[in-house]
């Protein structure tokens, strides 16, 4: 490995350092560097990692986000910036927006002779998945299926729509498929469109449609309707040439409501909250309002810092587990409020600092045993338990104005 | 606070090889054997307690012999005080002796 890259490796390392301590740590071991044979210095240049923790996790706390304000302003600015990238990403903004054209309902199992007397002036018929290609599966759809769907298609002899998941199990999300000519049926048909991965799906299966003329289905066929109807409607009526009338039952096509969803799954992840730290806020007076909403202020910008932010980073890496990625980031979204309430001074709502190691560890149960945490401004000291019980709480020292003049 | 009822094995090596040898990070290293992810923390945590303390050698020196300036360590009085109560606790420390700097390839 080279020098240069060697000393990139203390330059990450340096970024765990503090900024205080760095310049004098990054030379330091640029220095000690020297001295090491070439055949030892990868291993040697990771250990700074190591002392660059230690020095980070052994210095104060920095003064960032100490005030209440500067930690709102910066929850805000994160969250201004998760939305706008939502809003920017076409995938987060599909999803919260999807362009699925309102008032759309499908029809199964209806006979092709029914959907040509439907008394809908748009709808659109697609056949059963009966055209098979191993595990692939294509089903023939009249022209204007996908007007109808508001996808845009590219015009072509015979044109094919594949699925998202069609397309990338079967061709492994070959970026370059649009305008391949493929052999389907023993007919040559070209592909002129990808259905988006949308979370709505069109019944019946398919991994593909080939786009025929509405006349060209066989009498008897039977298959799907999508058609555009009041929503209000939950059926529709075809009457027979001898007096017969056959009702179909229509079910809307809509999206599912992913905002609601997402705040479910968020709603899910505070139930496990308690799980993974502990709902109390310690022994604190209750009348400090402006406290409690701090507190609301912080979960409410922290909602849509993890939805957003989830959506935006899961749609560019991995989208099939935003879910997963948006519970796990409420439950250490919601973590980090409460355990960013329980370091700060009540009174003042700055982050509590100076903690000092109180007690002996053999001594836990028979002594008082923990950490205390001191306001800047001489409001008090925070007494944290080093092993939380019944009797033992994190426990807040309101100091009076007579400790005033050491502050 | 009893600094030398707190050292362990490891510290009181470091702390000897500073005593014995050149008392930079890397010559610290070769004599006790122990890998940086170690003897760095270990080195802050001492000065940090004041067993030891640090200072740049004067660039003119380094210039001279054609390397880069070292940050050397000495032991503090309370640094001397510690090793010597560590080494009745670990005898064997005492043996731990400077070896020949391994030069740049």
């Amino acid at each position: 490995m080279s020098d240069r890259l060697h000393l990139a490796l203390l330059c990450g390392a340096a970024l765990l350092a503090p900024a205080k301590d760095r310049e004098e740590w990054l030379a330091e071991w640029r220095a000690e560097v020297w001295y090491v044979s070439p055949s030892r210095r990868t291993r040697f240049c990771l250990g700074a990692f190591r002392d660059a923790l230690w020095l980070r996790r052994h210095s104060p706390a920095p003064v960032r986000r100490q005030s209440p304000w500067q930690c709102l302003g910066f929850l805000t600015a994160l969250a201004a910036v998760s939305l706008l990238f939502a809003f920017r990403l076409p995938l987060p903004r599909e999803m919260l927006f999807p362009p699925l054209p309102a008032g759309l309902v499908t029809i199964s199992g209806i006979a092709v002779d029914d959907y040509r007397q439907l008394p809908v002036p748009s709808a659109a018929f697609y056949g059963p998945a009966e055209l098979r290609g191993g595990n692939f599966t294509v089903s023939l759809a009249s022209c204007n299926l996908f007007d109808l769907l508001n996808v845009p298609i590219s015009s072509a002899a015979y044109p094919l729509v594949m699925s998202f998941s069609g397309w990338r199990n079967r061709f492994g999300g070959d970026p370059h498929i649009l305008g391949r000519t493929l052999t389907v049926a023993g007919r040559p048909a070209q592909v002129a469109a990808i259905l988006p991965d949308r979370d709505w799906e069109l019944p019946g299966r398919a991994d593909a449609w080939l786009i025929v003329d509405g006349r060209s289905f066989v009498t008897g066929t039977r298959g799907y309707v999508v058609a555009r109807l009041n929503p209000s409607r939950h059926d529709v009526a075809v009457q027979h040439s001898d007096g017969s009338i056959h009702r179909f039952i229509c079910i809307p096509l809509t999206a599912l409501n992913l905002p609601f969803t997402f705040l479910l799954i968020m709603g899910v992840s505070a139930v496990v909250l308690p799980a993974v730290t502990s709902l109390s806020l310690g022994e604190y007076p209750a009348h400090h309002l402006r406290r409690w909403i701090f507190l609301a202020a912080k979960f409410v910008l922290v909602l849509p810092i993890v939805l957003f932010g989830t959506l935006d980073v899961f749609s560019l890496i991995a989208i099939h587990l935003q879910p997963h990625a948006l519970f796990v980031g409420s439950v250490i979204g919601f973590r980090w409020v409460l355990n960013d309430q329980r370091r700060r001074c009540p009174v003042c709502l700055r982050v509590l600092t100076n903690p000092t190691r109180i007690g002996e560890p053999s001594r836990t149960l028979l002594e008082w045993y923990g950490t205390e945490l001191l306001c800047t401004r001489g409001h008090g000291l925070l007494h944290v338990p080093e092993m939380r019980n019944s009797y033992s709480e994190q426990r807040w020292l309101r100091l009076d104005s007579s400790w005033s003049s050491l502050f | 606070m009893a600094a030398e009822t707190k050292l362990s094995h490891t510290a009181a090596m470091i702390l000897q090889a500073i005593h014995a040898g050149d008392g930079y990070g890397f010559s610290v290293m070769e004599m006790t054997g122990l890998p940086s992810g170690t003897v760095y923390p270990a080195m802050r945590r001492l000065e940090r307690d004041e067993l030891i303390r640090s200072q740049w050698e004067k660039p003119s020196i380094a210039e001279a012999e054609l390397r880069p300036a070292r940050k050397y360590y000495k032991l503090t009085r309370a640094g001397k005080v510690a090793l010597e109560a560590s080494r009745k606790r670990y005898p064997l420390i005492s043996k731990l002796a400077p070896i020949e700097e391994v030069e740049q390839a």
